[in-house]
């Protein structure tokens, strides 16, 4: 405001000129009860009507819920317009520089002000908060929420702004709903890097990196939606990206709950929607965000064709029912759903810990769906994660059951009691340090999530 | 990734308003990373040296502080044989409404004003504590020897 009074008292010097007759008209709560002096205050001011009304209020004789009327005086015509003209260009100026928040550099949008007393963008606050809990200016502790979404805004500040530039405010706006804007159905989805996801099965999450807060911040505030892909623990290449820190299939999760700690830390619980591919990414504000296209499965009749043309490549001897080492690929996709559902129900029986009952609690019971059976399969079998990994790239029901039958297969063929199985010999060491089952409360956790980031010693 | 409006702003007003002694370009294939030259302050052990350095914007700048360290080598208590710099401001007392020039504000006066009893460099740190004339005798020759023109 210093500001603007600079600017004010600055055009005073050259407007000596231009009359104004100003009048205080009261409000009427200012006319009952105080009869001596229910008169409004009436001046000849100089300078354009601006000008004048400013030197009126500067001089208290202008209330703050009075109207003022104004008639120029001016002989020489209408030179008080282009008095206000310019300093109102001018004002609006300043104000824009003023308003300046002194994290993002933008033209502060919907601005809340600290105990402290300094101003800042609602967003701006929420980012300081996912990584300190002090004012940026002053250092003095803040007293706002998580998320800074309870917080009142700076009522008056967002007046003077709406009133006096709303372009300006309006073109800010945009511009961070287009810088921020990472929705699921355009195809950019924002990437949690943390562990492996599958569609139907829930997943829950403790979120406590800064970059993630934001990130699930801004997923809640819009379509609740991210993608979840695991780390590239082996440095594998991941097709056309080459090697990324991430596996390049994940799954679309819907953030379910979401429960806010006072602390700023969450635990949110999502259930999975769909898988993609990455075929493109990039980071937005230290988290990664990709160009994903869905994995989907083919046509029910593309299905059963697949089904059988591979099916009749095989002898009857190959596919007698009665055989224990029948090729999986003999198989129909109803007996191999039987093999694993039959294998659940025996591990059931043997008590088996993998299916307790707080696991259960967690994932529900077995699904009789083929399609979606393996993904709680690989939500409750203690395998390796690359193991796991296999479901998502598949387009059939039947390419995921013959992976899980196959899984079926290798814990049988172990001895009863043994250590957790791997279906692939090749695979047997573990590349992920939670490859066992944690308790499902927590199941995932970011703290996995914190790699090196780049600095000039990883640039040079 | 299109880069954040306060990079891009505070890039324009490095350009168009430079502080005096320091200079800090940004690489063409990477905005994020600038090549940094600071003139040592007059009356320092450092005057007529240009030191350079390199800094780093992380991604999630400017809620974490940049990241810088000297390419040049320097004699001086508060700097290590690998350039890293021990300065509050860009470690626990950073804060978002710092910036680029401030930071390299702080690291020009860092070399005006070195500071032996919060040292990252031991050594030189002991050397300046225990016999200030000859330390400042050695970082004179360093920046002679490595931060001059005529240095190779
Ligand atoms: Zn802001
Ligand atoms: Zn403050």
């Amino acid at each position: 405001m210093d500001r603007i009074s600079i600017e004010i008292v600055r055009r005073r010097t050259t407007a000596g000129d231009t009359p104004t007759q100003l009048d205080e008209e009261l409000h009427w709560r200012h006319m009952i009860g105080n009869l001596g002096n229910k008169l409004g205050h009436s001046r000849v001011l100089y300078g354009g009507f601006l000008l004048s009304a400013y030197t009126m209020a500067e001089l208290g004789e202008l209330r703050y819920d009075s109207e003022l009327s104004f008639k120029s005086l001016s002989t020489s015509g209408d030179h008080f317009e282009v008095q206000d003209r310019t300093l109102l260009a001018r004002i609006k100026e300043t104000i824009q520089n003023e308003m300046e928040c002194q994290v993002c550099w933008g033209l502060m949008l919907d601005p809340l002000t600290t105990t402290c007393g300094h101003s800042f963008c609602r967003r701006c606050v929420a980012r300081l908060l996912d990584h300190a809990n002090s004012c940026p200016l002053c250092r003095k502790q803040l007293s706002i929420r998580p998320g800074a979404t309870e917080e009142p805004s700076n009522q008056r500040l967002r007046a003077l702004l709406e009133s006096l530039i709303p372009d300006a405010v309006l073109a800010r706006a945009e511009v961070v709903e287009i810088e921020e804007s990472t929705t699921s159905d355009r195809g950019r989805v924002p990437l949690f890097v943390c562990g492996l996801s599958y569609p139907e099965t829930p997943t829950f999450l403790h979120v406590f990196e800064p970059r993630y807060r934001l990130m699930i911040r801004r997923a809640m505030s819009g379509d609740r939606k991210f993608g979840m892909v695991a780390y590239n623990g082996r440095g594998e290449v991941q097709g056309d990206l080459g090697i990324t820190q991430f596996m390049q299939c994940g799954t679309l999760l819907h953030i379910e709950s979401m429960q806010l700690l006072p602390d700023g830390r969450s635990v949110i619980q999502t259930k999975g929607v769909s898988r993609f591919r990455i075929l493109d990414h990039e980071m937005l504000d230290a988290y990664y965000v990709g160009k994903t296209e869905r994995i989907d499965d083919i046509p029910i009749a593309a299905e059963e064709a697949l089904e059988a043309a591979e099916i009749s490549r095989f002898t009857t001897q190959a596919s007698d029912p009665g055989s224990p080492n029948r090729l999986l690929s003999a198989m129909s996709t109803a007996e191999l759903m039987q093999l694993c559902a039959d294998f659940i129900e025996r591990m059931k029986g043997a008590s088996a810990s993998w299916l307790a009952s707080n696991f259960l609690q967690a994932y529900g019971d077995m699904p009789n769906d083929p399609a979606v059976f393996p993904y709680w399969f690989a939500s409750v079998l203690p395998i390796s994660e690359a193991e796991k990994y296999r479901l998502l790239p598949t387009t059939s029901v039947r390419e995921r059951l013959k992976i899980t039958a196959g899984w079926v297969r290798k814990v049988q063929g172990m001895s009863l009691g043994g250590m957790a199985p791997s279906a692939n010999d090749d695979d047997s060491d573990h590349n992920e340090e939670n490859d066992s089952q944690e308790m499902p409360d927590v199941t995932e956790s970011t703290d996995r999530a914190n790699l090196p980031t780049n600095g000039p010693s990883a640039l040079t | 990734m299109a880069l954040p409006k306060r990079i891009i702003k505070e890039t324009e007003r490095l350009v168009a308003e430079p502080v005096p002694g320091i200079s800090a370009v940004p690489h063409e294939d990477n905005l994020r990373y600038f090549d940094v030259r600071i003139h040592g302050p007059a009356s320092s052990p450092y005057e007529g040296g240009i030191f350079k350095l390199e800094l780093f914007l992380p991604e999630d700048y400017p809620m974490t502080p940049p990241k810088i360290r000297f390419l040049t080598k320097i004699y001086h208590p508060n700097i290590d044989k690998l350039g890293r710099i021990c300065l509050d401001v860009l470690k626990s007392n950073w804060s978002p409404a710092l910036q680029i020039r401030t930071i390299l504000l702080s690291i020009q006066a860092l070399l005006g004003a070195p500071n032996p009893d919060d040292p990252l460099a031991n050594d030189v740190a002991q050397h300046w504590k225990e016999n200030v004339t000859a330390a400042i005798e050695t970082a004179k020759e360093w920046t002679h020897k490595y931060a001059t023109d005529t240095a190779t």
